[in-house]
Formats: C-alpha cells, sequence, structure tokens
C-alpha cells in the first residue's frame, strides 16, 4: 500500500483527525495567508527594493507581476496534481518550493534575482492554495463543511488586507530584521513555511483521489499557457495598450490556449476539468461571484493604498492598518454568512453581500482628501462585511458542486476565479483611475518635466514635489 | 522611483494639493463605478436566487 493512499472510510470518520479538524483549519488558513499576502504585502516594499537594487519601473512591474502570471497559470495543473498524488504532499511540496523562493528572494542582490525568485514563490503557492481548500473538505464532515469554507474565505479575502501590515511593520525594524530592510517580506514567508511545514508533517491526514484518474499533460499544458498569456494581457494592458500589437498578439494565444483547453477537455473520458460542472447553476453562479467580488476587492486595495499613502500622507505601516477595521470584519462576518446561507439560501446570501458591499462603496465614494478617518472606516466596516458575507457562500457553492475526488481542481477553480477578477479588478478599475487623475490635475505653471510627470501618476507629481510625506499631511492643513 | 527633488516648498505642496485632489477625485470615481459593478452583480443573484430552494 502506497504511502498516500486514501483509506476505504471517509478522512472525518477518523476520530483523532475529527479532533483535530479546527486546529488543521488553522494551519490551512495560515498557508492561506502566507500564499495570499505575498501579493498585496510586497507591494508595501517596492520602495525599498527600488531604492537598494537600482531597480526599474520594469522589473518592479515584473516582481510583482511574474508571482501572479505564474500562480493563476498553474493552479488547474497544480490542483489536479494534488488531488492524482496526494492534497498533503502537494501542499507540504507547495510550501517547500514556496519557502525557498522566499528564502531566494530575501538574500539576492539583484531585480532578475527577486523577478526569478517570485516565479520560484508562485509555483510553490500554486500548489499550496488548492490543496489547503481540498484537505479542508476532507477532514470536515458535511455538516460543518460549510462553517470551515466559510472561515477559509474570510482568510482568503483577509489575507489581501493583513499582507500590507505584516510587511509594513517588518520594515519598520522588528526583531533581528533591520529597518527597512525589504528582504524582511521574504523572509518572514520562510519562517511561517516551515512551522506550517512542521504542522503539516504532524497533524494532517493523508487525502487523494482513490480511482488514480491518469494526468492530462495537454490539458495542463493548454490552461498553464492560456490562463498565464490571458493574465499577461489583463496585467499588461492598461500600460502598453489595450490594442497594441503586443498585448493584442497574448489575448490571440490566450483565446486559443483557452479554447483547445475546452474542446480537448470536452473529447477527454477523464478530463482535468470536466467542461459539465459549468453546467450546474450552483458552480457557475459561485465562479461568477468569486470572480466579480474579487474584482472588486482588489480593484479597491490597489488604489486605497495610493489614497493613503500618496494623498494622505500615511508611512507604509499606517496605511497597512487602516485597512484592519474591513479584515476584522470579514473575519468575523464570514464563518456566520454560512449558517445564514443554510437558511435563506446561498444565492440570497450572496445577493445580500453584495448590496453591503454596493453600500459601502457608495460611502468611500463621497471621500475628500481631507476626510476623517471614521468616514473611511465606514465604508471598511461595509465592505468587509459584503465580502465576509458574499465570498463565503460562492466558494462553498462551488466545492458543493464538485465531486470529492476532483476537491483539488474544484478548489483551483475557485482560486483561478479569484485571481483573475482580481487581475482585471486591478487593470479596468485602475486604467479608470489613471483617465480621471490625468484629466482633473492641474499642472500650470510648472517646469514642463516636472509637469509631464506629475500628469502621468500620483506617484510622478510626489516625486516632483520634493516635500515627502509631511508635505503631504501638509496639503491637508495636518502640520502648521 | 526618486526622479528628483526638483520643487519643495510652497510650489511642492501646492503640488502635492492638486495631484491628492486629482487622485481622490480618481478614487472616488472608481469607488462608483465598483458600487455599479457591485449592484449588477448584486441583482443578477438575486434574480438567479428566485428559482432557489431555501434549505433550512
Amino acid at each position: 500500500m502506497a504511502a498516500d493512499d486514501l483509506p476505504t472510510r471517509e478522512l472525518y470518520e477518523d476520530p483523532v483527525i475529527y479532533q483535530r479538524r479546527w486546529f488543521l483549519l488553522g494551519v490551512l488558513c495560515l498557508s492561506l495567508v502566507i500564499v495570499v499576502m505575498s501579493v498585496s504585502g510586497l507591494n508595501v516594499a517596492l520602495p525599498e527594493i527600488q531604492r537598494s537594487l537600482d531597480a526599474s519601473a520594469t522589473d518592479l512591474q515584473w516582481i510583482v507581476d511574474s508571482y501572479a502570471i505564474v500562480f493563476a497559470g498553474l493552479l488547474l495543473t497544480a490542483g489536479a496534481i494534488g488531488d492524482r498524488f496526494g492534497r498533503r504532499r502537494a501542499l507540504l511540496g507547495g510550501l517547500a518550493v514556496f519557502g525557498l523562493g522566499s528564502g531566494l528572494g530575501a538574500f539576492t542582490d539583484t531585480a532578475s534575482g527577486v523577478i526569478a525568485a517570485r516565479v520560484v514563490m508562485g509555483i510553490g503557492a500554486a500548489f499550496v492554495m488548492p490543496a489547503t481548500l481540498s484537505l479542508l473538505i476532507a477532514v470536515f464532515p458535511p455538516q460543518e463543511r460549510g462553517r470551515a469554507i466559510a472561515i477559509w474565505a474570510g482568510f482568503a479575502g483577509a489575507g489581501g488586507a493583513i499582507g500590507p501590515l505584516v510587511v509594513g511593520f517588518l520594515l519598520t525594524g522588528w526583531w533581528v530584521f533591520p529597518a527597512y530592510w525589504w528582504g524582511s517580506a521574504f523572509l518572514v514567508n520562510v519562517v511561517t513555511a516551515v512551522l506550517v511545514i512542521i504542522a503539516v508533517l504532524r497533524f494532517a491526514p493523508r487525502s487523494r483521489d482513490d480511482a488514480e484518474h491518469p494526468l492530462d499533460p495537454v490539458g495542463a499544458g493548454l490552461s498553464l499557457v492560456g490562463l498565464a498569456a490571458l493574465l499577461y494581457v489583463i496585467i499588461e494592458g492598461p500600460n502598453k495598450g489595450w490594442l497594441g500589437g503586443h498585448v493584442v498578439g497574448f489575448f490571440v494565444i490566450a483565446a486559443i490556449a483557452l479554447g483547445g483547453f475546452v474542446l480537448w477537455e470536452k473529447r477527454r473520458a477523464n478530463p482535468m476539468l470536466p467542461m459539465e460542472f459549468f453546467a450546474n447553476r450552483t458552480f457557475s453562479i459561485g465562479s461568477g461571484v468569486v470572480t466579480f467580488g474579487f474584482l472588486v476587492m482588489f480593484g479597491f486595495f490597489f488604489l486605497v493604498t495610493q489614497y493613503y499613502q500618496l494623498v494622505r500622507g500615511y508611512s507604509p505601516l499606517r496605511a497597512g492598518a487602516a485597512n484592519l477595521p474591513m479584515a476584522a470584519t470579514m473575519v468575523m462576518v464570514a464563518p456566520r454568512s454560512a449558517l445564514i446561507g443554510e437558511r435563506i439560501g446561498v444565492f440570497k446570501m450572496m445577493a445580500a453581500g453584495f448590496s453591503a458591499m454596493t453600500a459601502g462603496l457608495l460611502v468611500l465614494a463621497t471621500l475628500e482628501p481631507h476626510s476623517s478617518y471614521l468616514h473611511i472606516v465606514g465604508g471598511l466596516v461595509l465592505l468587509g462585511a459584503g465580502m465576509g458575507t458574499t465570498a463565503p457562500p460562492a466558494t462553498g457553492a462551488i466545492m458543493s458542486a464538485v465531486p470529492m475526488h476532483k476537491a483539488g481542481v474544484g478548489s483551483a477553480v475557485n482560486d483561478t476565479t479569484r485571481e483573475v477578477g482580481g487581475a482585471l479588478g486591478i487593470a479596468v478599475l485602475g486604467s479608470i483611475a489613471t483617465s480621471v487623475y490625468r484629466s482633473s490635475i492641474s499642472v500650470g505653471g510648472l517646469p514642463e518635466a516636472a509637469a509631464a510627470h506629475a500628469s502621468e501618476s500620483v506617484g510622478g507629481s510626489d516625486d516632483w514635489s520634493g516635500v515627502g510625506r509631511r508635505g503631504r499631511r501638509c496639503a491637508r492643513h495636518e502640520c502648521w | 522611483m526618486t526622479i528628483g527633488r526638483e520643487l519643495g516648498g510652497e510650489a511642492g505642496v501646492a503640488l502635492v494639493t492638486s495631484a491628492g485632489e486629482a487622485f481622490t477625485e480618481a478614487f472616488t470615481t472608481t469607488m462608483f463605478v465598483s458600487a455599479g459593478i457591485s449592484l449588477i452583480a448584486g441583482i443578477l443573484v438575486y434574480l438567479a436566487s428566485r428559482s432557489e430552494e431555501p434549505q433550512g
């Protein structure tokens, strides 16, 4: 009997595993949070990376995007490999690769080294994220699964807000980490990954698809190329122009690869991602809700960080801490949403969540440069409550529609829609914000070069102002 | 990237004031658009929910 063979009874029927289930959920959520916060947290350290490595704007963009592209591109394949060879193995291997990439990133001294490290981290992260949710499904009995998924989804959402806070805190200099050392943003992942690996080795059970369906290398290759090219188009579209030859070329590659993937999967006896899943209304609506929910959320995170730092003059740590009310609300509301959803129906729950998100976004739409922080908190709490009410039932809907032996792939669909939605949110909402900013900025009387940079972006005006954070606070009449 | 501290003083504060106001307008406009997206998504999911059987 191979080490990772599935036992004949369900995992949650084992009294030892059943007793450990909530502790295991904590370990899985910690694994999830380090992967999720690596997307948002590094943004805070980018200025320090730029300064110490003399990185160009293109380098910085690739440091952020390389992780997202590799991560999203590999998710489906990694979920299928986890189902086939063991979710615990996938989690352990993913954490080891993620930790290795983080260690390389912490001690490299070139921008290209950081980009390479982020690619390695992205590969590891693609195995970690689907494995956490599919293991969770295996260790919780059906009657508790909804609540466990809701807690997982709460941390998946809150991780985006926790990342900038953790990295902002580390940059202030803590324990052995020197102040303003960007490597601490990577090294914290190594420490956490090692702790989680020990916990998983000690406590997590083995779980996999016992039918041993053959792998689908052609489907994996097509999904990898298609999703990576799609992410590349979404990320590069606003910078290089949506109709530019480069972007259109990658869009064609994405369309051909993803179209080929659908046709290939429909013809296979044992597809990696059965297309019949999408005929299930619960599965397709859940996927759509995750896409739109994270489209709004990631777009919000992207813009509000700039608003805090470049308009209100917050330090990186304060900017990270400013979103805490939203993260806390999300984590508190998410477990309750599962219970209410069971009573009133998950679709109604998701609709109610979108209503709360709409209300929160409307509150944030009335902000001014010198609005009180309480005004912001009002919007954040509503937005967090909305997301905490929308994402857990949506993830639960996706997972309820896939059979247990496809839990890794179901989880990967949830994660992929989240990443694609998030990238779309940053691209589309970021483009709208750039367009409005450029039409609103007044640069009359400035030297030509200063006017050009200030018109380009709010960061450009910051570079040329020469007044720093104190000047931004002064502009809001907070210093004299 | 740090291009240079070209202005400083009152001119610098004037620039960040103008940029801050412009970015705030960009941010609030985007929040309105996001609210619209969220509202439409909510309505669509609500319409789908009308054929859903409550489980409780």
